[in-house]
Parts: C-alpha cells; structure tokens; sequence
C-alpha cells in the first residue's frame, strides 16, 4: 500500500498552513489519520505514550453499538412483517433474511441521513473553528438512528440531528465541552417538536406501503400506562428481555444492550459505576413505587424485571448516560448521578401522566445537573485539603 | 509506621531494564556541562566566559532570583562555548574537561558540631544546595527558607529506574552524616521514604524518620510521598532530595573534597546493553551512547521516559542532568500504519482494554511515538485508573487547561511538578500536553503569587 501512502504525502503540502486548500485541513487531517495512524513524536514531557486514543476510544463504542445495531435491522423488519400477517406470532415465524432486509430498509435511510446532515455540520463548524473533526461523531452518528421511532420522516432525522449537533454540542464549544448528550439531544427535540410522530401507538411499526404511515401497535410502556399490571398477563417477558417488541430501532433487545454493555466495561470505555447505579437506582425506586401501590392493578405495581425490559432503560443506561463528556466526572458524582437516572426514569414513567417514557428525559436532566453534583464533590475534594493545609 | 500502600498507579511495561547490577566505568567524553535550562523560571546570571579555566566547584551561574545560592563546575578544564536558545536564554555552560578533576579546596567542619547557618552558606558557596529542590513549584530551595519538612527520597518507581538504594551502596557513613546535617536545616521531621525491598537500616540517623511506600508508580515520586506526609501549600514549603545528593553532600563534610562521579543507570527499549556505568557529573552523553549501535534513529533522554529531559549527544543539551542518575533510550522511527484503528492487536500497550496485545506479552518496546493525534479532552476515566493522589485529575486538568489558576490552586496544583502528572499524560487517550499545562499554570501562580 505504499502507492497511496506517497500519493498522500505529496498533496501534504496544500492542506498545510499557508497551502492552497489550508481551510480544508480538518477534512484532510480526518482522512489521513483515518488511513494511517497519524505517526506523530512526542516532543518532550512523557516521551511514551499509552496505546489508546480518542480514535480507538470511538472505535470500541461502535463496537459496542453493533450487536444492537444487528438487531435493530431484525426486528423492524419482523415488527413490519408481523404486522401485515397475522398468523406471524413468534421471531421463528418469519424468514430471518428477509427481515433483515426490511429492517435495513428503514435503518439505512435513516442512517444515511445522519451521517450527511450531521457530517456536513461538523465539517463545517471545525473549519470555521479551525479544529480537529471529533471521533465521537461516530457515535453520535449511529446513536441517533438507534434512538428514533422507524417510521420517522427522514427530514425529521435530518432537522433532529442537526439540532442535537448544534444546539447540544457545537454551541457549547464542540466536542469535549458539550453539556447534553448531542443524539439524545436531538431526539428530544424531535419528541417536543413532533410529538405525533415520535409517541404514541402508531409510530412503532413500520409499513412497507407508506413511509408516513406505520402500523397502529402499542408498546408495553404504553400499555402498562393504559391498563396498569393487568397488562401483564399477555405481554410474554422473555419477547421484551429478547427485544421481539415494536419500540424505537435499536433499544429493544436487552441481551444485544449488555452485550455492548460488556464490551463497554470489559474495554474500560464505559463507566460500570453509572451503569451500576443507573440499575439499582431504578430498582430502589420500583421497589418503593410497588410496595406503595393502591391497589395491585395500578402501574405502580409493575416489578422492576418489567421495566428493565421495557423501553430504552437499558440502551439508555448503557449508551447514553455513560457518554463521558456529559455525565458526572468524578467517582462518586457518577454514583449519584447513575442512581439519579434511574430513579428519575422511574418516576417519570410511573407518576408523569404525558410521558410514557422516562429514560430519555431523566439522562437530559441529569445531564444538566451533572455538573452541580460535581461540584459539590470537587467542594468537599478542596475543604478536605484545606484541612490538611490547616487554612 | 506501616507501609504505606499505593494502590492505584502504573508500572509502565517497557523493556529495556538493568539486570546485571555490576558497575562498569563508563568511556570519558571530552565534555561535561551544566545546565541552567534544568533549573525551573531561572534567571541566569553567568560568572564566566568562554576561555576561562575552571575547576571543580567554581561557579559558572547563580539565579538573580537568589544570588546566595552558586552553581559550581562539575569539572575542571575550559569553557568551552555557552549555549543559548530561544531570547538568548542560556541553555548549556559547556567545559571542556582537562582530566584532573582538580578542586577548589574547601574547609569542612564535623555535621554535628557545625552550625545551620554556616551550613548553608558552605552548600550555597559549593554548589552543593542546587541538590535541595521545593514545593510548591519545584523550584532550587530557597537559601532563606526554612521548610515543614524534608524529603530525602530513597526510593525511585519511574519506569526502568534502578533503587537509590543500589546508587549510594557502601556509601552508610556519607549518607548518615549528609543526612544529619540537612536535618538541621529544618525545624520539621526529616523523611526519609524507601521502598519496603530495600534494606536502609544501615542509613539511619538520629532524627531521621523512615517511612516505606510501596505499590506502582508513582509509589516511589517525592510528589506522592509528600501528598502522603506533608502537603505542600503556599504557606507550607517542603525540600526535597536524592538519595545520592545527600551521600554526595556526607562526602564533601566529612573529606572536603566534592565527589564528581555519579552512577548512572543507562535503560530503555532502544539501549542494546542496559547497564550501570559509573561516569562523572555533568557527562556528555557520549559516554552512554558510545556502545550503542542502533541502526535506527534515537532519542536519549536524561532521566526516565517519563518525565526525563531529551539529551542527545551532541546537542547543545546532551548532556547528564545535575538530578539524574538515570538515562533512557528509546527509537524515534515511528510508523504510519494503515487502517491500524480497525484492528484489536498494535503491538503497544494501553490501560484500556481498546488493544489486547497486554494479555499475550508482558513487556513492550515503546517508541516516541504520540499513538494518535490531539483531540477535545473526553474524560473515560483513564487518569482517575492511575492516580494516586486525593486529587481530582479531570477537574484539576481542564482548570489547567483554560488557565484557571484559581481552581487549579484549589485543586491541588501547587503540590505538583511535571513528574506528578506526567503519568496522567501518558495515559490521556486525546493526547493533552498536562506537563506544559501545569506549568504554565505554576509560573503564572508564581509571578501573581
């Protein structure tokens, strides 16, 4: 491959500072370093350096992604199929490939949108900027899809993440400095700007016939919000722990999110400390909303195995909260702000009559509040030295 | 007292370690220098020109910042030229040696009966005091000051280097009285920290009080075993010295001859031989590099690859630093590789688990190279992995970062120099310049302070 490696060395020059194509930099520096790694010496300082990088760091979240990201083609295609046939019942009814298909159908549109729209952004904002393009686009980039209902209009994928990358990354100094999670951030704007097309029963299940149109097919959440527990007598768990159930692409299945989940920790690039906590703050909270529950058909009384399974709770917990630059920074914060989560998420989904989903809202939150409970760690973090210092 | 166990922290995995423990004379270069661009915010004041002849202990410098404190030749002979850098600052007075090593002869009194004031006016006066180095900013010791406490540092966890323990062998009489003359000079505990693998019974004084860390790097970093004993503060000044720097200073007040020899570990991945050589101070680092025949380019590095100063021979530089007893070599011949982010195995270590060449080998060839490019800090939890420290590495980071000199003082920077952090900079996944951050941070600490 050494032909490519000098035809790259010889246009070098023009990108440079001072070159003929030098606002182009970012893009050019994006391409070499994607081809080769970028070969760079250490000047002084620690003469060696670790083996990772924010380019790898990415890499392994993707990684992570695509167990979910196999399964989010799978089960829209079976979701659109079991809807037009009512004799599919079970994930062994259909032909597998042809599922994938469908599914692909909706993923690739939907995907193919984000990059664009999403990859002209942040070309443009490092030229301007004069930085680096960020790894974590990446992420963000496969994240989004994941996130969205099948039948969203690809103008709403496209107007959301535009939003999430401007208005929850870019705005705030790109990359490293963003307060929100920028995919969760375009979601949530896509949910308070359409809520038509991101909520309710019929935005679930996709029809092959029409794009605007899906299928009318309740997901449990929704149900166990209209009829409490009693709901749970034909809802099968093990179809909502597999993930056989209509919801948004990519967070149905639960085994594909801890799949991604053990890659994450095993990796070191997630946090187990928030997903830890994230799931036992959720836990803590059912317990407490069950033992308070009226009467045995309320939704409060809906045990936590259910709401482990149901919605995004795990895709959220193990893709979203643990997104570094938006979460707590330190040990303990992360603690707080993990348990936070998934109380919140709780709350939001037993208690709040207008949302049936919780998790989404309680990672924006907490987001938000990320940096308070920091700093009340840093605070007792700087009396603690006072101390010593005996100031 | 009880060990004192580090927990979190890194042996960094590198070949290239000492194995044979015999020391071998090293080849004597024909040039020895000293460098005020070692010392931290010097402002050089030169007592000599090019041409005049020295011998060892005439002074060459002295910091305008404190004119009492002089820093003397390593050797006698020429000057032989006067480097400058960057604003005509100086970076190298170089000699060239005659051989004698003849001395500038000095009276001594017994450590015991002398007094600290005198002391420290025979320190200042030989050159000897440049040993003693603060917190905060990790400056010279000022000649005025009078610490918390003293840290003799008797125990060295940077990557490849070799026990003080092994450097002051046979040396218990220089040691013991170097160390009970350095006691006087403070009003708080002297300490001396050891690693629990080493043997220091012999070394004790009266007044000294040992205290053993053990555990990865940075267990053996004067910075931690401070954080641990002291802290640092503005209002709270700690020395700090090396092992052999404290035998080198018994020697002189017991014999009245200043030593000018030095054993040094030479190590890393690109070093054909690791081995002790014993040189002489302020050596040109011919004499390390004499046997190496490395085909590929290299970088020597004064110190260890952490936190060392880059030496090579024949530069203005290259030359053995006045606190080191440890030379590095390692490859500059780094590598584009292609696609090499898509595949799990790089023939490098990580922290992470992102590559998983760790759980195959044990020891790796490192090389210059940055592994990646400059990115936006993206904190995944790398630095808190290894600190040992009751700080906050992300918060202390990006305050120094944005140049928050108000929260980076909060956060703990004042107890820092390079070598502290210098393991957080290795292990950053975006490849941030924390060593350069923290000082600038200090030097502008230090001019508003």
């Amino acid at each position: 491959m050494k032909p490519l490696r000098k035809l790259l060395d010889r246009v070098a020059h023009h990108f440079e500072e001072g070159g003929k194509w030098d606002k182009a930099y970012p893009l050019w520096e994006a391409l070499d370093s994607f081809l080769y790694t970028p070969g760079a010496k250490t000047s002084a300082g620690p003469h060696v350096r670790d083996g990772n990088d924010i380019k790898r760091t990415m890499v392994t979240v993707v990684i992570a992604l695509i167990p979910c990201t196999l399964f989010a083609w799978f089960n829209t295609g079976f979701q659109e199929m079991k809807a037009l046939d009512p004799s599919i019942i079970g994930p062994s009814d259909v032909d597998w490939l042809s599922a994938i298909l469908g599914g692909l159908r909706i993923f690739l549109p939907l995907y193919i949108v984000t990059l664009a729209v999403g990859g002209a952004l942040e070309t443009i904002f490092a030229v301007i900027r004069k930085h680096e393009i960020n790894e974590g686009f990446l992420v963000t980039s496969l994240l989004f899809p994941l996130v969205l209902p099948p039948t969203l209009p690809l103008w709403q994928a496209g107007l959301g993440i535009a939003f999430g990358i401007v208005l929850g990354k870019e705005v705030f100094g790109g990359t490293g400095m963003n307060v929100l999670n920028p995919a969760l951030t375009g979601r949530i704007f896509l949910y308070f700007a359409y809520p038509a097309r991101m909520s309710g029963d019929s935005v679930w299940t996709s029809s092959p016939e029409s794009w605007a149109d899906g299928y009318s097919g309740a997901t449990p959440l929704a149900r166990f919000y209209s009829e409490g527990s009693a709901s749970l007598e034909d809802l099968s768990w093990w179809d909502s722990f597999w993930g056989f159930i209509p919801g948004s692409l990519g967070e149905t299945s639960v085994p594909a999110c801890l799949l991604g989940a053990a890659i994450l920790i095993f990796s070191k690039v997630g946090s187990w400390r928030i997903m830890l906590s994230c799931l036992l703050g959720m836990i803590a909270t059912t317990l407490l909303f069950n033992a308070l529950t009226p009467d045995p058909n309320h939704y409060l009384a809906i045990p936590w195995e259910w709401q482990l399974v149901t919605g995004g709770f795990a895709f959220g917990a193990i893709f979203m909260a643990t997104d570094p630059v938006s979460a707590s920074q330190t040990q303990l914060g992360m603690w707080i702000y993990g348990a936070l989560i998934g109380a919140l998420t709780i709350l939001v989904r037993v208690l709040n009559p207008a949302y049936p989903e919780g998790i989404m809202l309680a990672i924006i939150f907490m987001n938000v509040f990320a940096p308070v409970i920091d700093h009340y760690v840093v605070r007792a973090n700087i009396r603690r030295r006072e101390k010593r210092l005996g100031l | 007292m009880p060990v004192i166990q580090i927990k979190r922290g890194l042996d960094i995995p590198v070949q290239g370690s000492v194995s044979n423990f015999a020391v071998a004379d090293a080849w004597e270069a024909p040039h020895a220098a000293l460098l005020p661009v070692e010392v931290v915010g010097i402002k050089t004041k030169l007592l000599v020109k090019e041409g005049d002849a020295v011998q060892v202990g005439t002074p060459l410098f002295l910091d305008r910042r404190d004119e009492t404190v002089l820093f003397t030749s390593p050797s006698s002979g020429k000057i032989k030229a006067i480097h400058r850098g960057q604003r005509r600052m100086v970076l190298a007075v170089v000699i060239e040696r005659d051989g004698n090593d003849s001395q500038i002869e000095e009276n001594t009194k017994a450590p015991s009966k002398q007094d600290p004031a005198a002391l420290r006016d025979t320190l200042c006066r030989t050159g000897l005091w440049t040993a003693l180095r603060q917190r905060p900013f990790g400056r010279i010791a000022q000649s005025g000051d009078s610490p918390a406490a003293l840290f003799i540092t008797g125990t060295d966890s940077r990557p490849l280097a070799v026990s003080p323990h092994t450097l002051v062998a046979n040396r218990q009489d220089e040691f013991v009285a170097g160390a009970q003359a350095l006691a006087s000079l403070t009003e708080g505990p002297t300490w001396l920290c050891t690693n629990p693998n080493d043997d220091w019974s012999d070394f004790i004084a009266p007044g000294i009080q040992q205290q053993e860390f053990s555990g990865p790097h940075p267990s053996g970093l004067p910075g931690t075993h401070m954080h641990q004993l002291g802290p640092a503060g503005t209002k709270q000044i700690l020395w700090q010295i090396g092992a052999v720097d404290v035998a080198d200073i018994g020697e002189f007040l017991l014999s009245g001859k200043q030593t000018v020899r030095r054993t040094v570990a030479v190590t890393g991945p690109a070093a054909t031989k690791p081995r002790l050589l014993r040189t002489w101070n302020g050596m040109g680092m011919e004499f390390a590099t004499q046997e190496e025949q490395s085909v590929e380019a290299i970088r020597v590095v004064s110190g260890s690859l952490l936190d060392g100063r880059t030496a090579n021979t024949g530069t203005p530089e290259g030359f053995l630093g006045r606190w080191d007893s440890q030379i590095s070599i390692v490859s500059e011949q780094t590598r584009r590789e292609m696609l090499a982010w898509m595949f799990p195995f790089g023939g490098r270590h990580t922290l992470t688990n992102t590559l998983l060449d760790k759980f195959f080998r044990s020891k790796f060839k490192y090389d210059a190279d940055l592994n990646g490019s400059p990115r936006a800090i993206v904190p995944i939890g790398s630095w808190e992995e290894i600190n040992a420290l009751d700080i906050l590495p992300t918060q202390l980071i990006k305050s120094l970062a944005s140049g928050d000199i108000e929260t980076a003082e909060k956060l703990g920077a004042l107890e820092l120099v390079e070598e502290d952090v210098a393991l957080w900079e290795y292990a950053c996944p975006s490849k941030s310049p924390i060593t350069r951050w923290l000082r600038n941070t200090l030097s502008q600490i230090e001019k508003e302070g």
